[in-house]
């Protein structure tokens, strides 16, 4: 098994030692490894869509509020409870949304194998 | 402001509850000035934006923003697609005539489901949240990597508690692995701490250890010694210090002790500890050589451990504690839930192990925990399954 160090660079003391690198990169789970790469990559977008949806939120508040921005301002915004309740619901429909149909994949069989009616020809009128 | 379980917070306990609590009543951002002045009072010098309750916010909103993402991710995952996939599986093994509860090995369970595109589509979906969490966390911290090095340099050096770091020691292979796909495991980053705070938050713990609530109940329901003398406390492979913290507050007159293989761990754990203000030892140290005399603990804890250790690891861990605890002293033993026996369930426990790399779940089904405990001396006592009770709970005779 390969043994790997850290690949940070620093002049610190980081008490890191050396470990055994795993292969969990290798692995793909449905028929095509493609479909994987998909996968990860369609989440890897969806959570910058999330993050820049949440920035953009915090920007709309401020300038309501005050009137201009700064980033810092952006960076040091806290919600209040209120708005963390309304933020944690619009996350699960954003994430619902976007991956429920992949839970309804055990439809498949169900879908391509019914009501194909028999000696069926179209016919140009 | 006291809290529910624990009415004995630390100084910096109060001040972090009362600085998020006005943050949260003045609904509006944070002040500069304030949240630099808070870092400075504070352990966290990298703390610019304020604190959520006992904890400091994610370094920069971008983080804070993933993490929503992925804390709802997992919870979809775990609450719709698992259970989609579970109600599939049954229907799958019945239409082939197949009982879903028949006895059957993790090889039979893969073979008879593997290749399912929903069941495939669960692992990929774990398996594309947990690179893409911790990628995200390692490259955020790598980018300020200075900054937050010298955070821990400054914390390293302050209490209460104490901090015992060894990086000459020998650091077993075992326990240097990239356990449940974690880059570097909890040996090989140097923000293996943060890398594991944030991930569990986002991911096994979402929603249920948010400011360290489980680990309070676990505190809570910990079994005491017969006679009540509750001196010295120890906690193996104390991760990020969630347990031995939380047992502190339940004991705060006891010596408290936390042991981990992970020197980032230990500092981790450390800063957290000395940022709430709560007096817990931490040492980088091999919990089946703790170091400790014969006899020395009244209460020894362990959470979360033995399903990352091998066999050998395991036996020997339960002879250590086995001499460290004193005659009457108890030790409570809580790991994770058993996977229902079901053949997806059986599945998951094959996925967890080869994909996401608990390397040692096979050696911890084949450990006879009750048995080993016997042999060294423990008496048994209880052994529940129970997601925040003790899975085990011996008394040194």
């Amino acid at each position: 098994m390969a043994r790997a160090k850290s690949r940070l660079r620093t002049k610190h003391e980081t008490y890191a030692a050396e470990f055994t690198v795993a292969d969990y990169d290798r692995a793909y789970f449905t028929k095509d490894p493609i479909v994987d790469a998909l996968f990860t990559s369609l989440t890897a977008l969806t959570a910058n869509v999330w993050s820049m949806q949440r920035r953009m939120h915090v920007v709309e508040t401020l300038l309501e509020k005050n009137g201009s921005v700064t980033r810092e301002m952006i960076e040091q915004y806290q919600p209040t409870e209120e708005e963390a309740k309304q933020i944690s619901a619009a996350r699960d429909d954003f994430v619902s949304e976007i991956y429920d149909p992949f839970q309804q994949m055990g439809d498949i069989a169900y879908g391509s194998s019914i009501d194909v009616p028999e000696n069926m020809v179209s016919k140009n009128k | 402001m006291t809290n529910r379980l624990f009415p004995t917070l630390g100084r910096r306990d109060l001040f972090a509850s009362a600085a998020a609590a006005a943050a949260s009543a003045t609904a509006a951002s944070l002040n500069t000035a304030e949240a630099k002045e808070m870092a400075k009072e504070s352990v966290r010098t990298m703390t610019v934006r304020g604190y959520n309750g006992i904890y400091p916010r994610m370094p920069t909103l971008k983080m804070e923003t993933r993490g929503e993402f992925y804390a709802g991710l997992y919870k979809w995952r775990l609450q719709e697609m698992e259970k989609a996939a579970d109600a599939h599986a049954m229907e799958l093994l019945r239409a082939n005539g197949i009982d879903p509860m028949a006895d059957m090995s993790w090889g039979e369970a893969v073979a008879l489901l593997e290749g399912d595109p929903l069941i495939a589509m669960t692992c990929r979906a774990r398996s594309s949240h947990q690179k893409l969490k911790y990628q995200m966390l390692q490259n955020e911290y790598y980018k300020r990597a200075d900054e937050f090095l010298s955070e821990m340099e400054r914390a390293d050096k302050m209490g209460p508690g104490t901090l015992e770091l060894n990086p000459k020691m020998d650091i077993p292979e075992y326990t240097a692995r990239e356990i449940h796909s974690m880059p570097g495991g909890y040996v090989g980053d140097p923000f293996a701490g943060h890398l594991y705070h944030a991930g569990t938050d986002w991911g096994a713990y979402v929603e249920v250890n948010y400011q360290d609530g489980a680990h309070m109940q676990m505190a809570k329901a910990a079994a005491t010694p017969a006679d009540g003398k509750v001196k010295r406390i120890l906690d193996l492979g104390t991760s990020i210090g969630q347990f031995a913290t939380s047992m502190k507050r339940r004991f705060p007159d006891a010596e408290v002790w936390g042991l981990d293989i992970g020197g980032p761990m230990v500092r981790y754990a450390h800063m957290k500890a000395a940022d709430m203000g709560v007096d817990v030892n931490f040492a980088q140290r091999l919990c089946e050589k703790s170091g400790f005399p014969d006899n020395h603990f009244d209460i020894v804890t362990s959470n979360l451990l033995f399903h990352e250790v091998n066999e050998q690891g395991a036996k020997d861990i339960i002879k250590e504690v086995a001499r460290v605890l004193r005659p009457g002293g108890v030790y409570s033993s809580t790991d994770t839930n058993d996977t229902p026996p079901t053949a997806k369930g059986k599945y998951t426990l094959w996925y967890n192990y080869r994909w996401n790399h608990e390397d040692w779940y096979a050696d911890w089904h084949r450990v006879d925990f009750k048995g080993e405990m016997e042999k060294n001396g423990l008496k048994v006592k209880r052994s529940v399954t129970g997601r925040f009770d003790p899975k085990y709970v011996a008394i040194k005779v």
